[in-house]
């Protein structure tokens, strides 16, 4: 009966909620369907797949290419402010039935990438890329302000640069 | 007959009274002439949508108000409040507009890509170029060098989310990296083929379909990889691109959608059957200055 209850009371609230912290909520049914720890792993492996056909591409078409992961404010290294952790926090309102929670998906996914990328040379880490930066460098839960995209662009100039005089 | 008319009546302001205040808490954080405009169904759609975005960064974001939202954007982009306000908030509240500002632009559907910009947009934060791509601001080859052609592939943050114009976007500041280096060899001339939501399967479509032969590629991403996967039942490729495409819907249906009423109802029983799937002891978390703390 009270579980019963708290449903109701958790539909009613939710029903009325003008900005459903738990969104899209039609979802539901296809995240649960999908995240699996072993379906990470085939995740993992679509990217480094995908990464295979840009390079066969590219070595056909006689290029270069440079495969860089972007940082995200899931990293180890850097205390993060509240902006962040206010940000981040409706990703961890969404739970499989394993108990998993979209955070958590995120987070295994790319740690599960470090892992693998590290026999490739030509993908590049920015991950820790911030972490000495001062101040503010996202204006969301993912994307960067104006000066973070000028800090990867550095790095995407000095990778260039450095291929150019290889 | 009197007493059915009047109940039905009553119904019926019952029925607006609840419509009026589930439009106005939507946009609770707009300023009042967009809330009212919303409430007698007065709002052009794509004003709407750019309303409702921004209101859902500022609650996503944990702000209270849309002021705290554009202070925050002002600190990490070194513009002026009013700059700000200028270039994230739709001017326009009239006409069907959109202002390219959280990446919100004219769009039209591809079998192989998905969606993709309409070529020729002129909007307040973003400019499109004739082929459908975000224009890159490149610095013009005055010392006449051998040109490479550089692609850049990714999703929104490569496409620019998040930056205040064309030549903030991390193409246009490769290119000034590049090309004011004066040890360079070559000239770098830079596209940005990025778009919204992009993934590396996406990245590889565009670059194979491509014809201009690149001298170098560069992509940045891996997020999308696995944001597309959880929301869009990506179980195998083609599923991936086709699910994308709006299904059609039945004029009742698309007329009933545009009260709000109809779905909190749909969305009271699409809770109640999800109850489990929820971490409701964790609320959103409000942002407070000067606190700091370790997500992992």
């Amino acid at each position: 009966m009270l579980i019963f209850l708290k449903k109701l009371f958790f539909a009613f609230k939710e029903s009325l909620n003008s900005h459903p912290e738990i969104y899209p909520i039609q979802t539901f049914d296809r995240l649960s369907y999908y995240i699996k720890d072993t379906n990470l792993e085939k995740a993992v492996d679509d990217y480094l797949n995908n990464y295979k056909i840009i390079n066969k591409i590219a070595i056909k078409n006689n290029a270069k290419y440079f495969n860089f992961l972007q940082p995200t404010s899931f990293g180890k290294n850097k205390q993060l402010s509240s902006f962040y952790l206010a940000s981040n926090s409706h990703l961890k309102r969404i739970k499989t039935k394993d108990g998993i929670t979209q955070a958590d998906v995120i987070f295994n996914f790319f740690s599960m990438l470090y892992t693998k990328i590290k026999h490739y040379k030509n993908i590049i880490n920015l991950q820790s890329i911030f972490d000495q930066i001062e101040g503010e460098i996202y204006i969301d839960h993912v994307h960067f302000s104006d000066k973070g995209n000028n800090i990867i662009a550095k790095a995407i100039s000095e990778k260039i640069l450095e291929d150019e005089n290889e | 007959m009197n007493n059915v008319f009047l109940i039905l009546f009553i119904i019926v302001i019952f029925f607006l009274f609840i419509e009026i205040t589930l439009r106005y808490k939507k946009l609770i954080y707009m300023p009042l002439k967009f809330k009212i405009r919303y409430c007698f169904f007065l709002l052009g759609k794509k004003a709407l949508t750019e309303s409702y975005v921004i209101c859902q960064r500022v609650h996503r974001c944990g702000f209270k108000n849309i002021h705290d939202l554009m202070q925050h954007y002002s600190k990490v982009t070194n513009l002026s409040i009013n700059q700000i306000y200028k270039k994230f908030i739709p001017n326009k509240v009239y006409s069907d507009y959109y202002s390219g500002a959280h990446g919100l632009l004219n769009e039209t559907f591809d079998a192989e890509l998905g969606y993709k910009a309409i070529p020729n947009q002129k909007l307040q934060t973003v400019n499109i170029d004739e082929y459908g791509l975000r224009q890159t601001i490149n610095v013009e080859n005055i010392s006449r060098k051998k040109e490479k052609k550089i692609i850049f592939l990714g999703g929104s943050i490569m496409f620019g989310i998040g930056s205040t114009g064309d030549e903030k976007t991390i193409p246009s500041c490769v290119s000034r990296y590049l090309n004011n280096n004066k040890n360079t060899k070559f000239y770098y001339k830079c596209y940005n083929y990025a778009y919204l939501g992009d993934d590396s399967f996406k990245e590889a479509i565009k670059l194979a379909k491509n014809k201009d032969k690149p001298d170098i590629i560069i992509s940045l991403g891996a997020y999308n990889d696995i944001i597309n996967k959880i929301w869009n039942k990506q179980d195998d490729k083609i599923n991936h691109l086709w699910g994308q495409k709006k299904s059609y819907n039945s004029p009742l249906y698309n007329f009933l959608k545009q009260f709000l009423i109809f779905r909190a109802i749909k969305r009271f029983f699409l809770a109640y059957k999800n109850y489990d799937l929820v971490n409701d002891s964790l609320p959103v978390q409000s942002c407070e200055e000067n606190n700091t703390y370790p997500l992992y």
